[in-house]
């Protein structure tokens, strides 16, 4: 289906104190259930990849308000895990607990955890850490935000992206916080921009209306795989919980195969 | 080396020798109230005279049921509101009312336990049908408690609180939207016997709660009951439920076969697999702690209805009711929802069986609420049946 056949299709989930939820501008909106079932069937759609963000964790203060044990044994895919992740305990029990990566956001606010995470680059390796920044147009320009999209960066955007590609950050998610949950669409400008920023590996996401959006992404240099929450976890005008990895290009050509065969 | 199959096997004995059985469907001495009159049991003898529990395929009866809903929907935003679970019954009912041009409201009510399959038909279905939906979402914290101490009081009715819980949020979609009938995947084609003794409760919520009580911790102000009162209400003033499925020639296989065509549905196979718990609980834990193997009663309708011999009946049953690699792909998932230890969930298999009349429960008045609201269309059946003799 594409040129880029490593190009990955992510399922994000938010977590909110245990629930999965999905935001609007990282507001929890509304309750989509058990974190653990949406894993399993996302894993059961052959999803690329999970990237469970655990929103409510540095609110709370305390790592994790899902249940670890059960999310390991629902997920057979691979899964990202993000959420108050500030020391090398915390990156060494969650890939214990079956994550193959670890995601951190709010350590990156300051120059003293900008050092951590260069650590736990060098403990686990740069496969396993990610690092997740939101942005956020001001004027004509990107600003960089940390904790879920609250707190300003600052450093400038650009500046921040080769930090942490300097640091070793395996890949770097992008988050449009503006975007969040609109399903409005991918902001080109914003794709174009982080483009010409950084070539380090990126996964974008937010605002994907549909797979197709998703799938444009790959489309474009510098971009290993892009995000979608809404798309994937509610349908239909009333925006009905339903969690379905949609019409990704395995599942069609699936269908038509079966319709061919028919 | 006792493998946890074996260990699941085991229980059989408690239940065997099989001593009486039907000559003519399959229901066995498993019943525990089975009366055979010549080898016949109570379930074929009465079968096609319960009330509202016919097959009629004359199309003039499907057609006057469709007009009357589309009368009833008149100035209303729907005709009618519709449960989908994504499983056969639900999903052809739905396919078949679009044909018919009713405009349906879909309702779905997650316990927590959907699967890849059941959350691709609805989507299958919402989007090549073009039908609303609207998703009941049930806190998993406090329905997993609700579940799980249904288990710990060891009666063959785990699936009450989904049961009670999806009626419930019906009769409240119905009022809230003014709707004036429920049209529901029910058939007599492969629903029509189904022993009084296998469960009980679905519309009994003193039961479920004082169960919880007794087992459970979590607080149930959210989940979605309703009690006597409101039964009563819904019995005699409530939206009629019409089985649409039985002014059809139901056959479940060609309706698969049209699903499949028409709306790129899955099939996944065995009835009522379409949640992972349904298929632990009516796979594993019914048939094995309680001797309740459910494919006898859908099995027994289908031999009634003429669509299987009985010689094909009995030979599907000689097929184990669950594959031994369910304990390693589902099993750990299983304990790790419901947050218990393997040895939680042997003393939950191990627990001798009890009955929902070892708990406090309000029998008498559903059954009353029950026999005074059917008693009019009881007789007429019973005029008729004479008629016709």
């Amino acid at each position: 289906v594409t040129t880029r056949p490593f190009f990955r299709v992510v399922a994000m989930l938010s977590v909110d104190a245990g629930r999965l939820v999905r935001t609007e501008s990282f507001t929890p909106r509304q309750y989509l259930g058990d974190p653990a079932i949406a894993a399993r069937i996302l894993s059961d759609f052959e999803c690329d990849e999970l990237i469970l963000s655990d929103i409510s964790a540095s609110r709370r203060g305390t790592p994790r308000s899902f249940d670890q044990r059960c999310l390991a044994e629902a997920t057979r895919c691979p899964l990202t895990v993000c959420g108050a992740v500030s020391t090398l305990n915390d990156v060494e029990s969650l890939v214990a607990g079956g994550a193959e990566r670890v995601g951190v956001n709010s350590l990156l606010g300051n120059d003293d955890g900008l050092q951590r995470f260069g650590a736990m680059v060098g403990e686990f390796g740069q496969s396993t850490m990610v690092a997740s920044i939101d942005v956020r147009w001001r004027d004509r320009s990107l600003v960089a935000f940390t904790h879920g999209g609250t707190r300003e960066h600052s450093r400038p955007l650009a500046e921040l992206l080769s930090r942490v590609s300097e640091l070793g950050a395996g890949e770097i998610l992008i988050h449009d916080a503006t975007r969040n949950g609109g399903r409005q669409g991918f902001d080109t400008r914003l794709l174009d921009a982080l483009a010409a920023m950084t070539s380090a590996p990126k996964i974008f996401c937010g605002g994907a209306r549909s797979v197709d959006d998703l799938l444009a992404v790959a489309e474009r240099p510098g971009f290993s795989a892009a995000g979608a929450a809404s798309i994937f976890s509610v349908i239909g005008p009333n925006d009905a919980p339903l969690i379905r990895y949609a019409a990704t290009p395995t599942r069609q050509q699936r269908n038509e195969q079966r319709a061919h065969s028919l | 080396v006792r493998t946890p199959s074996d260990r699941i096997r085991e229980l059989d004995t408690r239940h065997r020798p099989i001593t009486r059985q039907c000559r003519r469907c399959v229901l066995d001495s498993t019943v525990p109230d089975l009366e055979l009159v010549d080898g016949i049991c109570q379930y074929c003898r009465t079968w096609g005279t319960h009330v509202g529990h016919t097959i009629d395929t004359d199309p003039a009866r499907l057609k006057d049921k469709i007009d009357a809903l589309k009368a009833g929907g008149k100035g209303r935003q729907f005709d009618c509101l519709m449960g989908l679970s994504g499983g056969v019954d639900s999903s052809y009912v739905l396919m078949k009312c679009v044909e018919f041009g009713l405009r349906p409201l879909v309702i779905h009510v997650d316990n927590g336990w959907n699967t890849a399959e059941s959350n691709h038909n609805i989507a299958a279905l919402v989007e090549q049908l073009n039908v609303p939906l609207i998703t009941k979402v049930l806190e998993w914290d406090m329905f997993s408690d609700m579940q799980l101490s249904m288990l710990r009081a060891s009666t063959p009715d785990g699936e009450v609180p989904t049961d009670h819980a999806i009626y419930a949020t019906m009769l409240s979609e119905v009022r809230a939207h003014k709707i004036g009938a429920i049209v529901s995947g029910g058939n007599y084609a492969t629903e029509s016997v189904l022993p009084a003794d296998w469960g009980y409760g679905a519309s009994d919520w003193r039961y479920i709660r004082s169960v919880h009580q007794l087992f459970g911790t979590a607080p149930t102000d959210q989940f979605p009951h309703y009690g006597l009162d409101e039964l009563a209400k819904a019995r005699f003033n409530g939206p009629p439920t019409v089985r649409l499925l039985n002014f059809l020639d139901y056959d479940r296989q060609q309706a698969i076969d049209e699903l499949v065509a028409n709306v790129g549905w899955e099939d996944y196979g065995g009835k009522h697999c379409e949640s992972s718990y349904t298929r632990f609980f009516q796979t594993v834990l019914l048939p094995h702690k309680f001797a309740i193997d459910k494919r006898r009663a859908h099995l027994s309708s289908q031999i009634l209805a003429g669509a299987v011999t009985r010689d094909e009946a009995l030979h599907e049953l000689e097929a184990p009711t669950f594959d031994d690699r369910w304990f390693d792909t589902e099993l750990p998932f299983i304990m790790a929802k419901l947050r218990i230890t393997p040895d939680q969930f042997w003393d939950i298999v191990d627990r001798p069986p009890k009955s929902f009349r070892d708990y406090p429960n309000q029998e008498k008045n559903v059954q009353r609420i029950q026999a005074v609201r059917y008693f009019p269309a009881k007789v007429k059946t019973r005029l008729r049946s004479l008629r016709s003799r």
